[in-house]
C-alpha cells in the first residue's frame, strides 16, 4: 500500500501538474462550552499521556456543543492555544454559520459535521481534499529496533512501518503510522496506523498487551477476553471491529 | 527456649554486634549536630592558613585522620614540611 | 584498562549496597585494585556495610566540590590489601553530585584502579543517573518480584538511552547483567516465586549470578562484613560465582538450595546452618 503511493509520487514527477482528491485523517477535538482554564489543564493531562502520538496532530474543533463561541477572536485565541501545545488545528466541524464565519476570519476552514467511530478516542473523519503538501511530499519511512523495549521508553515509527527485533516491556509503547511487527513478547501498548491507516496490522509472537490500537480503534487487556489467541498474532480492523486471530 | 537464651547471653551475635556498631555511629552523629564531620574540610583550611602565616607549605601537605571508637575518637593530622625536605634534599648534596 | 561497573536496580530494598560490597571485596580477593563508591547522596550506608563507618573523614562530595584530594577521602579496607570505599556525604544532598564533578573523579580513580564499583541509590534520578551515566557494565540486582523486575526493566531502558557509551551514537552500549538476589528455590520450585527463566525471559539479558535467600547476608550486615567474605556461606560463594563471571570466567550456575531447613533441636540450641 505504501509502495504504491510513493510509485503514485514518481509519476507525478514527470507532469508539471497534477491534482488528486485525497483523504486525511485528522483529529476531531470536542468542546462543550468556552475553553477554560480547566479545560486546557485536562487537554495537557491528555496530552501527556501520549506525548508523541499528538505531536503536530492534525486536529479540527468540534463545535456542536459549543455553540457562544462564536466571536472571532474566541478562535483565533483558541487556534493559538491549541498550536502552542502543538497541535496543528486548521479547521472547525459542525459550527453554526456565525461559528463558520469567525472560523474563517481566524484562517480556518469550515468542515461538515464528521462521523464519530464507537470505540475510539481518536476519531477518524473524511475531510475536504485540502492541501497538505508537506505530509504528501514525505515518503514512508520504516524503522527497525534491536533491542527490547523497556518500560518507560516510547518508540515511534511517524511515517511507516515499525519492526522490534525483541520484546515490548509492560509500561513500554511502540507507535507506528503503519504496521507493527514484533518478533517477541507485546507486553506494552501497541498503536499502528495512528495517522488513520485502517489497513495496518499489528504482528507479534506472543500477546500480552496493555492496549491494542489500529487507526485509534483500541482494545485494551480487560476487555481481550480469555479466548483470544496469544502465540503467533495478528491484529487488523474489520470495519470498525478490531479482530486478533492467530497466524495459520 | 532456656537453652537457646543461655547460649546467646554467653556469646554476643551479630544482632548485638549492630546494635552496638549504631549506637557508637549515631551518637557521633547526633552529637555533632547533624553537621558530622563537615567541619574537617574547614578545620583542614583552617589549619592550613595557620601554618602559612608562618612557612611557605603545600595546600595538600595538610593530613586529616579522624577515628572514632566507643570511648574516644582520635583526630591525627600530619603536616608535611618542606622544610625538611629541602634540607634533606641539599644534605645529599 | 579499567572499569567502572555501576550496581543498580530502580528499585529500593534489593541489596544494591549488599552487592556492591560483595563484589567490591570478591574482585579485591581476587586481586583486582578496587573502589567501592556510595552515590546515595544524604543517605550514607555503604560505610556500614563495609564496617569502615568509624572511619570516615573526607566523603565523595567533599572531593567534588575541591575541599578534600581523593587520597585523603578514600578508605582503605583493612581485611584487604586491594579493597578501598569512597563514602558519600550524609548531610548534604543529591544536587552536590554534578556531571563533571563525578567525570572528573572517576577519571582519576580510572588512573589507579582496575574496577570501580558504583553503589547507585534507589530511584531513576540525579544520583541514580549519574551512578550509571559513564558505566563500562552494569550489574542489575533483582529480586524475582514483579514490581523490582519492572523497575529493573525501567532501569535497562535509562542505560541503553541515558548513559555516556550509549550518547556516543556509534552502537557503543553499557553491558549489562543480571544479579538475581533473594531468591529462594523451595518457593520457586512450589511456583510461589518466579523462576529465574520467567525473569530472564521478561529482562532479555545475561544472567551473572543468583544469590540465595541467606541469614549469611543479614549477619554479615549486621558485622559490617562484605558477604563474599563469608566463604562458606551460600550467598557469599554465590557472590564469589558472581565475580568469577564478571571478570570473564566461564563458571557453572550452581544449584541453589535455600537454607536448610533446621531440626527441632537445631533451632531450639539457636544455631545457625
Amino acid at each position: 500500500m505504501q509502495s504504491g503511493k510513493s510509485a503514485a509520487q514518481t509519476v507525478a514527477t514527470v507532469k508539471p501538474l497534477q491534482i488528486r482528491g485525497r483523504t486525511f485523517t485528522a483529529i476531531a477535538l470536542h468542546l462543550s462550552g468556552r475553553p477554560d482554564r480547566a479545560f486546557f489543564e485536562a487537554l495537557e493531562a491528555r496530552l501527556n499521556q501520549t506525548p508523541l502520538f499528538f505531536d503536530n496532530a492534525p486536529l479540527v474543533i468540534d463545535l456542536e456543543q459549543a455553540q457562544g463561541l462564536d466571536g472571532p477572536q474566541d478562535l483565533v485565541h483558541l487556534a493559538a492555544e491549541l498550536r502552542r501545545r502543538k497541535l496543528s488545528v486548521f479547521g472547525i466541524q459542525s459550527g453554526t454559520p456565525t461559528q463558520a464565519r469567525a472560523a474563517a476570519e481566524a484562517g480556518l476552514i469550515s468542515l461538515p459535521g464528521g462521523r464519530d467511530a464507537a470505540l475510539e478516542r481518536v476519531s477518524r473523519q473524511g475531510s475536504r481534499p485540502e492541501p497538505a503538501p508537506a505530509a504528501a511530499a514525505k515518503e514512508p519511512a520504516n524503522r527497525m529496533v534491536t533491542q527490547p523495549v523497556r518500560s518507560g521508553q516510547t518508540v515511534f515509527a511517524d511515517r511507516g512501518d515499525l519492526v522490534v527485533v525483541g520484546s515490548v516491556s509492560s509500561g513500554a509503547e511502540v507507535i507506528a503510522a503503519g504496521n507493527i511487527h514484533i518478533y517477541g513478547r507485546l507486553r506494552g501498548r501497541a498503536l499502528a496506523g495512528v495517522n488513520g491507516d485502517a489497513s495496518a496490522r499489528i504482528f507479534c509472537h506472543a500477546l500480552d498487551a496493555e492496549l491494542l490500537a489500529i487507526a485509534g480503534l483500541y482494545r485494551t487487556s480487560e476487555n481481550l477476553g480469555p479466548d483470544t489467541p496469544r502465540h503467533h498474532v495478528q491484529v487488523y480492523l474489520e470495519g470498525e471491529v478490531l479482530r486478533i486471530e492467530a497466524l495459520a | 527456649m532456656v537453652f537457646g537464651f543461655s547460649f546467646r547471653q554467653r556469646k554476643p551475635n551479630s544482632a548485638q554486634t549492630a546494635k552496638e556498631r549504631l549506637q557508637i555511629l549515631l551518637a557521633h552523629e547526633r552529637s555533632s549536630g547533624g553537621a558530622s564531620p563537615d567541619f574537617l574540610p574547614l578545620l583542614q583550611r583552617d589549619i592550613l592558613e595557620v601554618v602559612r602565616r608562618h612557612m611557605e607549605i603545600d595546600s595538600d601537605a595538610v593530613d586529616v585522620k579522624l577515628e572514632r571508637s566507643d570511648d574516644l575518637s582520635s583526630l591525627e593530622i600530619n603536616i608535611e614540611l618542606p622544610y625538611a625536605k629541602t634540607a634533606k634534599a641539599q644534605g645529599a648534596n | 584498562m579499567s572499569k567502572v561497573i555501576v550496581v543498580t536496580s530502580g528499585k529500593g530494598g534489593v541489596g544494591k549496597t549488599t552487592s556492591s560490597a560483595a563484589i567490591g571485596a570478591g574482585l579485591a580477593m581476587r586481586g583486582h585494585k578496587t573502589v567501592v563508591i556510595d552515590f546515595d547522596v544524604g543517605l550514607r550506608n555503604l560505610d556500614m556495610i563495609m564496617g569502615c563507618e568509624r572511619r570516615v573523614v573526607f566523603d565523595f562530595i567533599n572531593v567534588i566540590q575541591g575541599d578534600a584530594k581523593l587520597k585523603q577521602a578514600l578508605i582503605k579496607d583493612r581485611r584487604l590489601e586491594n579493597l578501598y570505599v569512597l563514602p558519600t556525604s550524609q548531610t548534604r544532598d543529591k544536587d552536590a553530585l554534578t556531571k563533571e564533578g563525578v567525570k572528573a573523579v572517576l577519571d582519576e580513580l580510572r588512573q589507579e584502579f582496575d574496577y570501580i564499583v558504583c553503589d547507585s541509590p534507589a530511584g531513576i534520578e540525579r544520583g541514580a543517573h549519574l551512578a550509571m551515566y559513564y558505566a563500562d557494565e552494569a550489574v542489575v540486582v533483582t529480586n524475582p518480584e514483579v514490581s523490582s523486575v519492572r523497575d529493573s526493566d525501567r532501569v535497562l531502558g535509562l542505560l541503553n538511552s541515558k548513559s555516556a557509551l550509549a550518547e556516543k551514537g556509534d552502537g557503543s552500549a553499557v553491558k549489562a547483567q543480571l544479579l538475581l538476589t533473594r531468591f529462594d528455590q523451595n518457593r520457586s520450585a512450589s511456583g510461589d516465586m518466579m523462576s529465574v527463566e520467567d525473569v530472564l525471559e521478561i529482562l532479555a539479558i545475561p544472567l551473572l549470578g543468583i544469590i540465595p535467600e541467606s541469614t549469611s547476608v543479614l549477619k554479615a550486615s549486621n558485622e559490617g562484613t562484605p558477604v563474599s567474605l563469608d566463604e562458606k556461606s551460600p550467598a557469599g560463594k554465590a557472590y564469589m560465582d558472581a565475580v568469577g563471571r564478571l571478570v570473564g570466567e566461564q563458571i557453572e550456575m550452581r544449584a541453589t538450595p535455600g537454607e536448610q531447613r533446621r531440626g527441632f533441636f537445631q533451632r531450639l540450641l539457636g544455631r545457625t546452618a
